[in-house]
């Protein structure tokens, strides 16, 4: 949802680590205070630790190829929203294009897994993706 | 970050869940609910009344559960959701696949 130009832009606090399970704790300590200073509402903080889990999860276990590099998680305001971008420099992938499972089915035909995707852009007051030079840009908006 | 407790009742084993089910946590979940099923109980009660969050991790755990017991020709009963967890559930349709109860009562009383 955010325009992607504006996702490297000034106003946006980083944070860079390794694209390790290490990382996640630190990661999400950091968004969750940042996201406390921009006065997000308190019914928004389920969506948005669920939404930081996971797409950042994903990025952790994908981007790489089981090789090493790194995670730049953003965090900013931009109008009234409070927006959370995380940014690898993997292979090019578009999480958002997951298939949307079949949520209507007996429990014997619901495959295990693929739900992440579904509950993230449910939840979240927008989500984009975008491929900036050799870079995986998510961007998740929440409104203040 | 998370803790589970099994107690055996008259019609079912219940398993009380406190914390978080995450990417991290879920596979300790699973654990005790496959213990449960190594015991020789088919009817499972899963008390998430203390259960604060749930991610797709959680939800991969609790119908893996699902099918196990399933396959056993048991079932399990989900009770006490939270507005976060109850949201999830809704979501991902799993409310439909898994009776879901106000408290642990009740549950017990339809299991």
């Amino acid at each position: 949802l955010p325009a992607p130009e504006k996702a490297s832009g000034a106003g946006i606090e980083w944070l860079t680590l390794p694209a390790g399970q290490e990382s996640f704790d630190t990661f999400r300590s950091f968004v969750l205070a940042q996201a406390d200073s921009s006065s997000i509402p308190q019914a928004k903080m389920p969506a948005l630790e669920l939404a930081l889990e996971e797409m950042l999860v994903n990025v952790i276990s994908y981007a790489y190829e089981g090789g090493s590099g790194l995670i730049h998680v953003g965090c900013g305001t931009d109008q009234n929203r409070f927006i959370v971008l995380i940014k690898d420099e993997g292979k090019p992938f578009n999480p958002l294009e997951a298939s949307q499972p079949k949520l209507d089915a007996a429990m014997d035909d619901r495959p295990v897994g693929g739900l992440g995707i579904h509950l993230v852009k449910t939840m979240v007051d927008g989500v984009s993706y975008s491929r900036e030079g050799d870079s995986n840009v998510l961007a998740l908006a929440f409104q203040l | 970050l998370i803790k589970t407790e099994a107690v055996k009742e008259e019609k079912a084993t219940v398993v009380k869940v406190s914390g978080r089910m995450d990417h991290v946590t879920s596979p300790e979940f699973e654990a005790a609910c496959d213990k449960v099923l190594g015991e020789g109980a088919n009817t499972l009660v899963l008390d998430f009344s203390e259960l604060a969050y749930v991610s797709s991790a959680g939800l991969r755990s609790v119908l893996l559960v699902g099918k196990k017991f399933k396959t056993k020709g048991g079932r399990v009963f989900i009770c006490g959701l939270n507005k976060m967890v109850k949201d999830v559930f809704q979501i991902s349709g799993f409310i439909s696949i898994f009776p879901v109860f106000e408290n642990r009562e009740a549950a017990l009383a339809s299991a």
